[in-house]
C-alpha cells in the first residue's frame, strides 16, 4: 500500500505506523530516516504532533464509544472493526530470512522426525494452533460463535487443518469440516486428529454432492507444500464450491504448485496464508502473490541447527512471537 | 453518541467533542491542539497531515 505513496509520504507513514504500534521500539535511526528525506527538524517535530495527536483521539473515541454522527450511512456506523487487524503480529522483512525449495522443506521435516525427536503430530498441533490464532483476528478478534469452514486433505497439511478446527470449535466457534476424500482414506496421524475432533462432535465429513454452507471464514487446508499437478476430484470440486469469504490458506494456497512455482486450475484464492517453519520461494513467485495474499510465518520449533545442515544462515525470526508477519519490501 | 452524556450547550459539537465536553478546559486545549497541527502554518503539507492521520487511525483500527 506504501508502494503508490511518494517516498516522502512513505516514509512518514512508516514513521507513523511503528510510533503507533511499538513506541517502545522507536530510535535515532527512526528520525534519521525522515530526514533523508529532506524532512527538517521542524517537519519531524509536527508528524511526530499529528501521531500523537490522532493516538490520543482515537483512545477518546474508543474509550468513551464514541459513535459515528447519523449523516453517515447506517452500514459504516454499525461497524466496529476494519481490515484484519494484522499488525497484531510483529513482522519481520522478508529479505531477512531464507526461503527454502520444497527439497529443502522436505529435508527438514525428516531432520526433525528422525534426528530431533519431534513427531509428525507435534509438528501438526504446532501448525493447527497457530492456524487458530491467526483464524481469530481474521474472525473480527473472537471465535465465538463465528462460522469457520475447514476444507482437509488426507496427509499432513490437512491434519494441520483439523487440529485448527479442533482449537477454533473448542473457542466457541461453529466449525464444519470437509474432506477431499473418504475418512478411511486419511493417513494414519492426521486419522487421530479427525477422531479427536470427532469426540468433541465436529464431524469431518466426505460429502461430495452437497453443497458448501456460507461462512466467515474458510481454512484450507486440502494440499499441502509438497503438491504436483492440478488439484482433481473432490479436491477440485471443494475449491469451485467454495463460499464467497475470506480463505485462510494453510502452508500455500491449494494449488499452487511450489516445487514448480505453478499455479494450476483451479486454485485457492487466499487473503491470508500462514506457512510453516520458513517461507518457501515459489510463495513470492510472480503468479503467487495474488493467490497467496498475506503472508505470515508460525514456528514449529525447528532449531538452527537443522538450517545449518541444509547450509543455510538462519536466526530466528521468532523471538518476539511464535507467529509473525513476513513483511515483502 | 457516546457513553458518557455530553455538557449542556454542547449538542451542536460533534460527537468525538461532545464525549468530553464535561470537562470543558480539556475540550477547548484539545480543540487549540488540534486546529494549531492540523491547520497551523507547518512545512508538512495538509494532505501529508492527513495521510499520517489516516495512517494512525487505520493502525489503530478506530471505528469513528
Amino acid at each position: 500500500m506504501l508502494d503508490s505513496l511518494t517516498p516522502r509520504l512513505a516514509a512518514l507513514c512508516r514513521y507513523a505506523r511503528k510510533l503507533t504500534l511499538t513506541p517502545w521500539a522507536m530510535e535515532a535511526a527512526d528520525v534519521e530516516r525522515l530526514r533523508a528525506h529532506g524532512l527538517d527538524d521542524r517537519a519531524i517535530v509536527d508528524a511526530n504532533q499529528v501521531v500523537s495527536y490522532f493516538n490520543y483521539v482515537n483512545r477518546v473515541a474508543d474509550g468513551l464509544g464514541v459513535e459515528l454522527e447519523p449523516t453517515w450511512p447506517q452500514g459504516l456506523r454499525e461497524r466496529r472493526t476494519y481490515g484484519a487487524r494484522r499488525l497484531e503480529f510483529p513482522s519481520v522483512a522478508a529479505d531477512t530470512l531464507p526461503w527454502l525449495s520444497v527439497a529443502q522443506m522436505r529435508e527438514v521435516d525428516r531432520l526433525m522426525i528422525e534426528e530431533f525427536g519431534i513427531a509428525l503430530e507435534q509438528m501438526m498441533e504446532n501448525a493447527g494452533r497457530s492456524l487458530a490464532v491467526l483464524a481469530r483476528p481474521l474472525l473480527g478478534g473472537d471465535a465465538r460463535g463465528r462460522r469457520v469452514l475447514v476444507i482437509a486433505g488426507g496427509g499432513g497439511n490437512g491434519g494441520g487443518g483439523l487440529a485448527a478446527a479442533r482449537h477454533l470449535a473448542v473457542a466457541g466457534a461453529e466449525v464444519e469440516v470437509r474432506l477431499n476424500g473418504p475418512p478411511e482414506r486419511l493417513d494414519p496421524v492426521p486419522k487421530r486428529q479427525q477422531t479427536s475432533l470427532g469426540a468433541i462432535g465436529v464431524a469431518a465429513r466426505f460429502r461430495p454432492d452437497e453443497p458448501l454452507p456460507d461462512t466467515s471464514l474458510v481454512i484450507d487446508a486440502a494440499l499441502g507444500y509438497g503438491q504436483r499437478g492440478a488439484p482433481s476430484g473432490e479436491t477440485a470440486h471443494l475449491i469451485r464450491a467454495l463460499p464467497n469469504a475470506p480463505v485462510l490458506a494453510l502452508d500455500v494456497p491449494t494449488g499452487l504448485e511450489l516445487e514448480t512455482a505453478t499455479l494450476r486450475e483451479p486454485h485457492v484464492r487466499a487473503q491470508t496464508t500462514l506457512t510453516l517453519a520458513l517461507p518457501k520461494q515459489a510463495l513470492r513467485a510472480g503468479d503467487a502473490k495474488d493467490v497467496v495474499g498475506d503472508l505470515y510465518l508460525a514456528d514449529i520449533s525447528v532449531p538452527a541447527t537443522v538450517y545449518q545442515r541444509l547450509g543455510l544462515e538462519y536466526e530466528s525470526p521468532f523471538g518476539c512471537s511464535p507467529i509473525v508477519r513476513i513483511e515483502m519490501a | 453518541m457516546s457513553w458518557i452524556k455530553r455538557a449542556t450547550g454542547a449538542e451542536s459539537l460533534p460527537n468525538i467533542l461532545a464525549s468530553h465536553s464535561l470537562n470543558a478546559e480539556a475540550l477547548d486545549a484539545h480543540l487549540r491542539l488540534y486546529r494549531t497541527i492540523m491547520f497551523g502554518d507547518s512545512p508538512l503539507t495538509r494532505s501529508e497531515r492527513e495521510a499520517i492521520a489516516v495512517a494512525v487511525s487505520a493502525v489503530n483500527d478506530c471505528h469513528y
